[in-house]
């Protein structure tokens, strides 16, 4: 059963009513006007008195008593297959508690590229497991490998897969497969190929018709997460139950891996706990092998195992954003409308060809689009889920075709935005963003002095809402106490604290009389960390529990106070009576029976809404050295939308953070692979550059407050939105101090120059 | 080669602790590890992250690079004795209150490089602030919040709460129970 | 956690102490001031010492006093931050204070030490690597291994001197004491170098780096900029520092060195030649620029950030930047962070 309603929704002034079906049992959402006490207001951080003080422990700070320590064997070569593997020395040294092997655990007898696991050791001290791994034999067959996307697409390249797996596969369009990782069906993949062929005869004919058409080859690099805090766990065996202390954005999830019974760890019943964790940025869902080597290491040593990845195992085997290769054309037809779009993208997530994919054909109207993507696979460490997978690649790629485009016909970039895009949102942030960089201030730009300005423009959107899956429970003590739980994590982002103020507001009560608890999965389930869902999905299960246990307390007031229900509330810390205080929470409490009132809510489907997707734009102004190609970012404008903002500081904190990764991404961040012996060479902080406090530019951040519909708090999630446009806005932003356009990221002060050196030649004048 | 043991007393937070530690460890192992101390974080153990930082009599630097064993008879100072008393160090409750914790891993590193800067400047510019934890990086924040953070304490420390406009704060107690007798 | 090696550790403190347990064995002992370049690479097991010597306690290594003729001595393990925030430096070497204050970060320039800096290990891309992904390429020939990875037909070790503090005092003709047991002796600062990645220092193992000495200052004006990738932290890929002296119009005497550019710094000889005797303008200042880059061992290799090409091209731009800044012209160029 469904509930047919109206509710209000948009932003600023503007409403408009939208019939909407609440699922049975859920609460309508918030709606502009309602008297909020908390909601909307910028509390602190629940977890903030711990992380000041140092008394938050992350997984890292865990010690159970008797604790010993893991080790990873890796692979010295980039591509190799493991003969044989002797442990027996390793295994004789005294300390040694355990060993173990890929072959053995992971039925995996390749090491497809240099830092891949071999073998692991538990020890009773890091330096006897060091020593022991050093002992561990290997006999490798080593075969030639590639290391980058343009020797593994070269004709004779060495093969990185096994089997009949090619180098580069075409991963969208797919044709489809009998089953699940079967192969191709030949006839499916021939009409597959003739439906392609169509596409690109239609888009053809537009391009024919247009009266600007636009060509470009973008590149992007290799991204790592470099979370603070490295990958790894802290595992302790009760008999055949695991407790795991795991750096994890997916409580959950670490659960369903250590404990299928098709893993290799089985473990009957799993508990993991991740109170606090020093950043995912999604590279922490899975426990991945070192959590599976680490629970096994626990296991057969029968004492409590930390396996810690050190910096270097972080930046070589804990994730990446894949790079890109993409070729690009555009027509537009001179009134500024885009009619037709193709792409060709290739992408290199590691040994396999999955998530390779480059999100460069959203936001705008694209008119119809030809898209071909390609995974190309290398012998580098393997991609994981990056803030915003995809996307700040293919939009830094799209938002320059948008940049000719609008050059091809004559209109200024943001008008030429504006014109290919509906989105209800986005639509009034452009003008803001405008204004706010001073995009129409005079600057000395195009090349036109040793030291140039410019500015940039680019959009993004996503899509989190959240949905189904997550319970919350909320219990009401006699004391007054109240509880908030779930299980799911807080990396960061802001859900313990939210969480506590969407269900204190159903309480009435301020947010320091709750007490939530989270991350660990003896409470209800929870999200993972990903695709910003997480305050989505917990919110409206926090807010319906909250709601429901507020029901459930002033029917006890009602029964025992002998009050009409219809008439009360809770607000302020009181029961109130047609508005009015009348009783205090504490005392409300009191009159109940039973120990504690226990709600346990599931956040329910989502329904219609002002917008599926929120939006934002960006701008940034640089500033380019056009002598020696430095590039410094000045500053950048973010305009974003969260639906409804629960706690404006949280939602800003995101937008900043995704910013400033974005302008690393920009400028400084990159995976360097060394020709030579196909190890990565800037496994470190100091190679490998993060954006630091002297670097970052000025963000500045205007929020939108969106009254979205689409659950009963209205909320969508902010994590990844913001990277998404920050590189691309910054090399528009180059693009326009320099006169030319910088087709590759990083920005290096190399690219400048050649990309001025072209500008030379095709001028005629001098270049250097 | 065997390993040097070393016996002492180390000053840590204003209060003496007796530890038995070989010499080649550094004062980031000694304090997790001996102390049982471990506010201190670390994420790259060789100096190119700052998240290890400590104050040295009242020097900011890096406890990943420091030998224990040389810190015999300094003050040491940790994320763990900020507090004075019961009550938050300005600098941690201007953390708090701006939002300048994100995940957090990094905090008590920050917090301890700009207790030092606050020590020898104690009104320092926001370029003296983008200076002083130039060696610290945090992965989540994009460090406007922290930098503000720094300026706030410093104004609390100083007692100079005029000289800039209080940041918008809101603590838990911002819903004041209104005073009603009980029906 | 990456951790130091075994070692066995003494802190001495009189400089006849040290002196005497360095003597022991020298080959096996390190000494050690500050650490921030000593510790990182004895956990990357560059480097490993069954003795280490701390200089820290010695009383008389520290610390910055006028000498009898006017200039500065600055004992060795003299922190870089004090070096940076002395007022003497400030006042009379400024040149020399932003130089120390571009040297990696606040954290490292607490603890590091003028004679580290100085005697800072040479540095490569394929070296700066831990233990294990090393040996997974078999070193290279600054350890046990047989080649360079940077130039793999190259007879000799191309890792890059570093130390920013270098440049700025060479061209100020520093003078630097090293003590043995056997004795004292002074040399030119510019002395010290070997332009060689493996041994890159004329001071012998069994010596001691006590102190550098600036002469008094006499009217000159000196810059200094570093080139890196970020504000902070990075080491530099390029630093240039020039001290020059002008009786009137024309330069009477003038010294430009490179950091980072060699195993070695280097002097600016054909620059230096083709200021001398003549005003510091646009004109010289491009001419003076041009040389430099030209000139022998300015070759940067592929073993540090940025391509060696464009690292050869800055040494042109940073050339002329810095004597613009010391003739007092528009800067015209954007800056490094340390320069603001």
């Amino acid at each position: 059963m469904t509930e047919e309603m109206k509710i209000k929704v948009g932003f600023g002034d503007t409403f408009r009513e939208l019939t909407v079906r609440i699922p049975d049992g859920d609460i309508p959402p918030y709606q502009p006007g309602d008297p909020l006490d908390l909601v909307g207001t910028s509390e602190i951080r629940l977890d903030a008195v711990a992380k000041v003080t140092g008394t938050a422990e992350f997984t890292y700070d865990r010690q159970p008593k008797g604790l010993i320590y893991g080790k990873i064997l890796r692979s010295p070569h980039a591509n190799a297959n493991i003969r044989s593997i002797d442990v027996s020395q390793a295994r004789a040294l005294e300390g040694v508690r355990a060993v173990l092997t890929t072959p053995d655990v992971f039925e995996d007898s390749t090491a497809r590229y240099a830092g891949a696991e071999i073998a692991a050791v538990a020890a009773d001290s890091e330096a006897i497991a060091d020593e022991a791994v050093r002992m561990i034999e290997v006999d490798y067959e080593v075969l030639p490998f590639c290391v980058t996307i343009d020797d593994s697409m070269a004709e004779g390249a060495p093969k990185v897969g096994r089997g009949n797996q090619e180098n580069v596969d075409r991963v969208s369009p797919r044709a489809r497969r009998r089953r699940r990782g079967g192969e191709i069906n030949a006839d499916a993949e021939a009409s597959m190929v003739a439906r392609m062929k169509e596409r690109e005869k239609t888009v053809d004919k537009l391009f024919a018709k247009s009266k600007g058409v636009v060509e470009g080859e973008f590149r992007t690099q290799v991204q790592t997460h470099a979370p603070l805090e490295t990958h790894g766990v802290v595992c302790d065996w009760d008999g055949k139950n695991l407790l795991c202390y795991g750096s994890s954005q997916a409580t959950f999830g670490f659960k369903r891996e250590l404990g299928s019974s098709r893993g290799p760890v089985g473990a009957k019943d799993v508990r993991v706990i991740c109170e606090y964790v020093g950043g995912g940025f999604g590279s922490k869902f899975s426990a991945g092998r070192e959590g599976v080597l680490g629970a096994m290491l626990a296991r057969e040593a029968g004492k409590p195992v930390r396996l810690m990845l050190d910096r270097k195992e972080e930046q070589t085997s804990a994730g990446n954003r894949p790079d890109s290769l993409q070729k690009l054309k555009m027509g537009v037809a001179a009134d500024g409308t885009i009619l037709a779009y193709r792409v060709r993208s290739w992408g290199t997530p590691g040994t396999g060809t999955g998530g390779a994919g480059a999100h460069n054909d959203g936001i705008y109207n694209l008119g119809e689009i030809d898209k071909v993507e390609y995974g190309v696979r290398t012998n580098c460490g393997g991609a994981r889920a990056h803030r915003a997978p995809g996307w700040p690649q293919g939009v830094f790629a799209l938002e320059q075709m948008m940049d000719m485009g609008a050059q091809s016909v004559g209109l200024d970039p943001i008008e030429f935005r504006k014109r290919n895009d509906d989105h209800p949102i986005r639509t009034a942030q452009y003008d803001i963003a405008r204004e706010k960089i001073g995009w129409d201030r005079p600057r000395v730009r195009g090349g036109a002095a040793t030291v140039c300005r410019g500015v940039g423009v680019a959009s993004n959107l996503w899509f989190s809402a959240g949905g189904r899956g997550t319970q919350v429970m909320v219990r009401v003590h006699k004391d007054g106490q109240v509880e908030v739980r779930n299980g799911a994590q807080d990396i960061g982002t802001g859900t313990r604290t939210v969480m506590g103020m969407v269900a204190a507001e159903e309480l009435g009560l301020p947010l320091a009389r709750v007490r939530t608890f989270i991350g660990d999965t003896r409470d209800p389930q929870g999200p993972g960390s990903g695709g910003s869902t997480t305050i989505g999905s917990i919110t409206p299960a926090a807010r319906l529990a909250g709601y429901v246990a507020k029901q459930r307390l002033l029917e006890v007031v009602a029964a025992r106070k002998n009050w009409p229900i219809d008439q009360l509330g809770l607000r302020r810390g009181h029961v109130t009576r047609s508005g009015d205080p009348v009783l205090s929470f504490d005392a409300a409490c009191q009159l109940m029976e039973e120990d504690v009132i226990e709600v346990l809510e599931s956040r329910k489907a989502n329904y219609a809404g002002f917008s599926d997707t929120n939006a934002g734009v960006q701008c940034a102004e640089v500033e380019v050295d056009t002598e020696t190609g430095e590039v410094r970012v000045i500053k950048v404008v973010a305009v974003a939308d969260a639906g409804k903002l629960i706690n404006p500081m949280l939602a800003e904190s995101q937008v900043r953070g995704g910013v400033s990764q974005g302008v690393g991404y920009a400028l400084l961040e990159r995976r360097i692979m060394d020709s030579q012996e196909g190890r990565m060479v800037n496994p470190n902080l100091e190679m490998y550059k993060l954006l630091g406090a002297v670097d970052c530019p000025e963000i500045e951040v205007v929020l939108f407050d969106v009254y979205n519909g689409k659950s009963n708090t209205s909320v969508m999630g902010l994590g990844e939105p913001p990277i998404v446009a920050t590189a691309a806005a910054v090399a528009n932003a180059v693009s326009d101090a320099i006169g030319v356009r910088i087709t590759e990221i990083p920005i290096t002060p190399r690219k400048v120059l050649e990309a001025l050196g072209r500008k030379g030649s095709d001028t005629g004048k001098k270049g250097e | 080669m065997k390993e040097q043991r070393h016996t002492c007393t180390l000053r840590v937070n204003g209060e003496d602790a007796a530890v038995v530690f070989a010499v080649h460890h550094t004062l980031l192992e000694v304090l997790r590890e001996e102390v049982g101390l471990t506010g201190t974080k670390h994420g790259c153990e060789l100096g190119e992250c700052g998240t290890c930082t400590v104050l040295i009599d009242g020097k900011a630097v890096l406890s990943c690079l420091e030998l224990a064993v040389e810190c015999e008879g300094r003050e040491i100072e940790t994320v763990e004795g900020l507090m004075i008393g019961n009550e938050l160090h300005p600098l941690q409750s201007a953390f708090a209150d701006l939002g300048a914790a994100q995940c957090g891993y990094c905090t008590p590193g920050i917090l301890m490089a700009a207790k030092g800067l606050l020590a020898e400047n104690p009104s320092p510019s926001r370029d003296h602030v983008i200076e002083a934890l130039g060696g610290n990086l945090c992965r989540c924040t994009g460090y406007h919040k922290i930098l503000e953070a720094v300026e706030w304490g410093a104004a609390i420390l100083r007692g100079d709460l005029a000289s800039r406009p209080p940041p918008e704060v809101f603590h838990g107690d911002r819903i004041p129970g209104e005073e009603v007798v009980d029906a | 956690m990456l951790r130091l090696p075994v070692f066995g550790f003494y802190q001495p403190s009189t400089i006849e102490e040290a002196t005497r347990l360095l003597a022991e064995n020298p080959a096996s002992t390190r000494l050690v001031a500050g650490g921030t370049d000593l510790w990182p690479n004895m956990k990357r097991r560059h480097q490993v010492a069954e003795t280490v010597i701390s200089l820290r306690g010695i009383a008389e290594l520290t610390g910055i006093r006028e000498t009898s003729d006017g200039g500065l001595a600055i004992g060795a393990t003299t922190t870089l931050a004090a070096i940076a925030s002395d007022l003497r430096v400030g006042e009379s070497y400024r040149a020399l204070a932003t130089a120390v204050n571009s040297i990696s970060s606040p954290l490292v320039r607490n603890s590091g030490t003028i004679g580290g800096n100085l005697c800072l290990d040479t540095r490569c891309t394929y070296y700066n690597q831990n233990e294990e992904w090393r040996r997974s390429i078999d070193y290279c020939m600054k350890e046990v291994g047989e080649i360079c990875w940077v130039a793999p037909s190259s007879p000799r070790c191309w890792a890059v001197s570093s130390g920013d503090s270098v440049p700025i005092l060479c061209a100020w003709g520093a003078e630097i004491t090293l003590v043995s047991k056997d004795g004292a002796r002074t040399l030119p600062l510019a002395e010290l170098f070997r332009d060689d990645g493996i041994d890159y220092l004329s001071k012998r193992p069994d010596e001691i780096l006590t102190e550098v000495r600036l002469p008094a200052p006499s009217g000159e004006r000196a810059a200094f900029w570093k080139l890196r990738r970020r504000g902070s932290i990075d080491f530099g890929v390029l630093s240039v520092a020039a001290v020059g002296w002008c009786g009137g119009e024309t330069t009477d005497r003038i010294e430009i060195w490179l950091g980072s550019v060699g195993s070695t710094p280097v002097r600016c000889d054909e620059s230096i030649a083709a200021l001398i005797g003549k005003p510091i303008d646009e004109d010289t200042i491009a001419e003076a620029a041009a040389l430099a880059r030209k000139g022998e061992g300015a070759s940067p290799l592929g073993n540090t950030d940025f391509l060696p090409q464009w690292r050869g091209k800055m040494i042109e731009h940073y050339v002329a930047a810095v004597l613009r800044e010391m003739a007092g012209l528009p800067r015209e160029r954007l800056a490094p962070r340390h320069q603001r």
